[in-house]
């Protein structure tokens, strides 16, 4: 139900993140999606790749110095028109789920976006929404992307 | 505005007698301080009899190579109370400074210690011009730490007026400087430049009526000196000392401003190779060590105080015929001074001990902006310390400097680095990047 996330800590820097991509790229990683949240010491790049790529990518990242770490979030699809979000966030504030960050991306083949989502509790905001109908986006369908 | 050259001094006797005379007062006083401690403190003398020495094999000044040193640890290990040569109701006042690692080093100090310690403040002030005609600004902090209470002390006792502002609120510091006219600083060199620097900024200079100041609890330099001088348009005095040995005037500058002189009626100065532990010449540069004449409370023989710099015993115009000390010149151990307090890395180690359970790969980045030190401490994230969310991270970040602040007594910009980002060196690890040049 869930999809694996790899989180990096980047000193703030010039050149920082482009390293980081060249190291991906050299090896041939394919990014799915990135963000970036940024304070004024450092930022958090949180990347999504496909699921036979993510414990390559965390050895490789480790073992070029990052600091790393894999984590499961919650990825569902939301159709790509106004409204869409909100129906999700509605059904996450019914349920007294609180968001912890999300992000979202737009995959060209279809008409909706991805929203990636990390919720104080994980089990309860995914039941929610699937009870509400809400697709959730599993590991072979973000592998299939 | 500068005073013209006039050479006061406080006490002619002690200041100015014979040395012959001196030593034979150091002699006498040397003997009943080793009688003291030998009687007194255990782990002394369980130190001299593990040497073979005893307090009747010290006669003279020539025999003090003969004694065990004494270590900053030593008061760490025998903290609170295990040092004192008195009894504890004869204590009327505890003084302390940062120890080695978290746990701090306090002093006792006897009725007599604090007149001593008096004594020698007011020297120093004296010696820099200071008199009952003076207005004395006093902006070290007030505290456990001796800057504050000595330099109020020392200027009360030779009856100038005293303005106990103790340290920061630099607004306030100028406001009561130009108003009450204070004719005398007291504080870190730093922080005066800093103030100074801010006078000049406000357009406040015609407003003073500063002529000198003494200066201490940091090293600095000449040409800080010359730049503090023509900032306030001052003479600006050096003055040393340490908790350990009695607080700040142990050796203090006379206007001549070519080396400290030592306050010898009172402590014994000697230069020793830190390595070999033997004593030097004057004019060889090594580590000092005291030793206190006149100190009750806490007496201390031989200790090491990691500072080196040299003794001379050239005579000096201002007419006082006590040996004088250089400026420091470096460290024999690891110890900054920032802001006036001491620093030690084993110190920030221990705080990352405590929050981590385990000690991650730091370093401490010193910088002088401004006239301010600042520190900065990049610590390397484990992979336990990484957290996917910013607020955990910042949480954390808080919680070392908040750690640190506590412990350490010092604000430090904690910064979070990746894993092996910090430079390794071979051998002994390097904990510390000093930008400031202050040697």
């Amino acid at each position: 139900m869930y999809i694996s996330q790899i989180s990096v800590y980047l000193e703030n820097g010039k050149g920082t993140l482009s390293r980081l991509t060249k190291l991906l790229s050299s090896n041939h990683i394919d990014l799915l999606a990135l963000t970036i949240a940024d304070t004024s010491g450092f930022g958090i790049a949180r990347l999504i790749v496909r699921e036979e790529n993510i414990d390559g990518c965390l050895a490789l990242l480790q073992s070029a110095g990052y600091s790393a770490r894999k984590n499961k979030v919650l990825c569902v699809r939301v159709t790509n028109e106004p409204g869409g979000l909100d129906k999700v966030l509605s059904i996450l504030d019914d349920a007294g789920i609180s968001i912890e960050y999300l992000y979202s991306f737009h995959y060209s083949a279809g008409r909706d976006a991805l929203l990636i989502l990390r919720l104080n509790d994980r089990e309860t905001g995914a039941a929610a929404l699937q009870k509400a109908g809400v697709a959730v986006v599993s590991k072979e369908e973000i592998s299939a992307l | 505005m500068k005073q013209p050259k006039v050479h006061k001094i406080y006490n002619p006797i002690a200041e100015c007698m014979e040395r012959s005379e001196r030593r034979k007062l150091q002699n006498e006083r040397l003997r009943e301080t080793v009688r003291l401690e030998y009687e007194n403190v255990p782990l002394y003398r369980a130190r001299m009899d593990a040497k073979g020495v005893k307090p009747e094999d010290i006669q003279t000044v020539d025999d003090l190579r003969k004694l065990p040193f004494m270590e900053k640890t030593d008061l760490r290990d025998e903290f609170p109370f295990g040092l004192l040569a008195a009894d504890k109701k004869d204590i009327v006042r505890i003084q302390g400074s940062s120890g080695t690692t978290g746990k701090p080093i306090v002093s006792g100090y006897t009725q007599n210690d604090v007149e001593v310690w008096t004594e020698m403040v007011a020297r120093a002030i004296t010696a820099a011009g200071g008199g009952q005609d003076d207005i004395v600004q006093v902006c070290y902090g007030y505290g456990l730490f001796t800057g504050g209470l000595g330099a109020h002390q020392g200027a009360d006792r030779v009856g100038a007026m005293v303005i106990p502002m103790s340290s920061g609120n630099t607004q306030r510091q100028i406001m009561m400087m130009t108003e009450l006219g204070a004719t005398m600083l007291c504080c870190t060199p730093s922080y005066a430049t800093y103030l100074g620097e801010t006078i000049n900024d406000m357009g406040l200079k015609d407003k003073l009526k500063l002529k000198s100041g003494c200066f201490g609890a940091e090293p600095w330099t000449e040409e800080m000196r010359q730049k503090l001088e023509s900032l306030l348009d001052i003479d600006a005095c050096d003055i040393y000392g340490l908790t350990e040995i009695g607080g700040p005037g142990v050796a203090f500058e006379c206007l001549e401003k070519h080396g400290m002189h030592v306050n010898e009626d009172h402590v014994l100065a000697e230069i020793i190779d830190p390595v070999t532990e033997e004593p030097l010449p004057y004019g060889t540069p090594g580590e000092l060590v005291f030793t206190t004449l006149t100190k009750t409370g806490m007496p201390m023989l031989r200790y090491r105080t990691h500072d080196i710099c040299t003794l001379t015993d050239e005579p000096c115009a201002c007419g006082r015929t006590t040996i004088r000390m250089s400026r420091i010149t470096g460290r024999t151990d690891d110890m900054l001074v920032i802001r006036g307090v001491n620093v030690f890395p084993s110190q920030i180690e221990a705080c990352l001990v405590d929050l981590e359970g385990v000690a991650p790969f730091y370093m401490l980045i010193v910088d002088r902006v401004n006239s301010t030190d600042k520190l900065e401490v990049q610590v390397e994230m484990t992979e336990e310390m990484f957290s996917d969310k910013i607020s955990e991270i910042e949480e954390l970040r808080c919680r070392i400097a908040e750690r640190i602040k506590s412990v350490v007594g010092i604000s430090a910009k904690v910064q979070l680095v990746p894993p092996k980002s910090l430079p390794r060196s071979e051998g002994k690890a390097k904990r510390i990047i000093d930008n400031r040049n202050l040697h």
